[in-house]
């Protein structure tokens, strides 16, 4: 942990150094915030930043039995931009829905899982192979279904009924698959064989989804480098990923509770996961953000993975300057 | 010849600017944002596939050996949503193409940028905050 430790120091330090390089100037309508980041040193903060936007703001549909609906296409509205010129060119531009010129944001470092010392030597051993974000070792390349918590990003579809809630998911990596939540009582399978999505059961809390998932291989990293996707981030007030990079390994012990919360456009997924075989006490994951319609009446595409990348993704060697990448919160220290 | 090929490759550096090399995935494990090389051919085919749309040039060398250069580029909902679609890749047309080569070495692999048609339009598969100036 002590490498970790001092990395994760490096880290800080680099984002600090090239945050205050380069700082874009604060959007002009905010300069009265231009000298403070707009958000977020915390995860209560982070939570607030959101659910003061507009889009949360909406009134929430819920259904004729009262519950919250939570059905609708999610992605992440902070992402990449297009457009199309007079002569045909047409352009891509990843992170381009980025505001490049406005306020400074910090943001909260994501939590990382309490392993036991022994895992998290392994973990560490991983950490130190990986070059950027990214390791040959990720089972994310096996283009498999990733787990759970680590499947729940965007863009995903969630279709909800009384007695079940869809889940429907369009990833780069994990390709095209499902889970659906059982509302109807019942308990997990005493002959569960265990699966990359596991078994998932729900009830209401309120206006919140609880789902226990149990019934999870070992095959799926928790979170590994790939992160998600947040608005802003250091310095470009753009795009921002949550990057738990010590959330690896997991064993086939693993039980994860997940809450599904609707404000008005917007999901707020968090998960607590435990782990009685590597972690010392539960681990409770930065909550992640989804908005609906993003563009407006978007849909789920199909997403067949096929994994080509895992050959050519190179190791860290010695020659290699460290380089921070930013978008990434933490972790700029292994960039090179 | 292999050699003969690589005429047509023409490599230069990039400026190491401020801008940040903005994450895609394992984009700098796999591929060096710092060089670039352009190939000249026909656009044989596209593969829009995740985790990366592929698409495919055949290039022809001074004795009309053909080799086929595979690139790589973005993840096929990300690129439609913003607007680039499948039919933007002309197949049979004769394409200039700039790509950052691969960095385990492999040969006839790249991440396209850009690619220009014989009519001066072009496909941009860009980063935001990266410097393309030089290309």
């Amino acid at each position: 942990m002590k490498s970790y430790l001092m990395s994760s120091s490096i880290a800080v330090a680099i984002v600090v150094a090239v945050v205050s390089l380069f700082s874009m100037p604060a959007a002009p309508q905010d300069k009265a915030s231009a000298s403070k980041p707009a958000c977020c040193s915390t995860n209560e903060e982070l939570q607030k930043f959101y659910l003061d936007l507009p889009e949360a703001k909406k009134a929430t549909p819920r259904t004729p039995d009262g519950h919250p609906d939570l059905s609708g296409f999610y992605n992440n509205p902070f992402g990449h931009s297009g457009e199309t010129r007079q002569d045909g060119t047409v352009q891509f531009l990843f992170g381009g829905k980025r505001n490049l010129g406005g306020p400074k944001y910090n943001w909260p470092e994501p939590v990382q899982p309490p392993y036991k010392p022994e895992y998290a030597a392994k973990v560490e051993k991983i950490f130190q192979g990986q070059y950027g974000a990214s390791t040959a070792d990720d089972p994310q390349y096996d283009c498999k279904p990733m787990g759970v918590p680590r499947a729940s990003m965007v863009p995903l579809q969630i279709v909800q009924t009384p007695k079940m809630v869809v889940i429907l998911y369009e990833s780069n990596f994990i390709g095209q698959t499902y889970r659906i939540i059982y509302l109807d009582g019942r308990p997990h399978p005493k002959d569960l064989d265990s699966s990359f999505l596991g078994d998932s059961i729900g009830h209401w809390e309120g206006d919140t989804l609880v789902v226990d998932v149990t019934g999870l291989n070992d095959e799926t990293w928790l979170g590994g480098a790939q992160g998600h996707t947040e608005p802003g981030g250091p310095g470009e007030g753009g795009s921002h990923q949550i990057v738990e990079h010590h959330a690896l390994i997991h064993s086939d012990q693993e039980h994860v509770m997940e809450r599904y919360t609707r404000h008005g456009d917007m999901l707020v997924y968090e998960a607590t996961v435990e782990d009685p075989v590597m972690f010392t006490k539960p681990w409770v994951i930065t909550p992640r953000h989804f908005m609906l319609g993003v563009p407006p009446d978007d849909r789920i595409f199909e997403s067949f993975c096929e994994s080509r990348d895992r050959s050519h993704i190179v190791k860290p060697s010695e020659a290699d300057e460290p380089k921070c990448e930013l978008g990434h919160s933490t972790g700029c220290d292994r960039q090179r | 010849m292999r050699c003969k090929i690589a005429l047509l490759v023409v490599f230069f550096s990039l400026p190491i600017t401020a801008s940040p090399v903005l994450a895609h995935h394992s984009f700098t494990a796999e591929f060096d944002p710092d060089k670039s090389f352009t190939v000249k051919g026909v656009l044989k085919h596209v593969d829009w596939t995740n985790p990366h749309v592929y698409f495919y040039v055949d290039v022809k060398d001074e004795n009309g050996n053909v080799e086929t250069w595979s690139f790589q580029t973005f993840p096929p909902g990300m690129l439609h949503r913003a607007g680039v679609q499948k039919d933007v890749f002309k197949i049979g047309e004769e394409v200039t193409v700039l790509a950052n080569p691969a960095k385990d070495g492999t040969k006839h692999l790249g991440s396209g940028n850009k690619i220009r048609y014989e009519d001066g339009h072009e496909i941009l598969l860009l980063v935001a905050g990266r410097n393309y100036d030089k290309y």
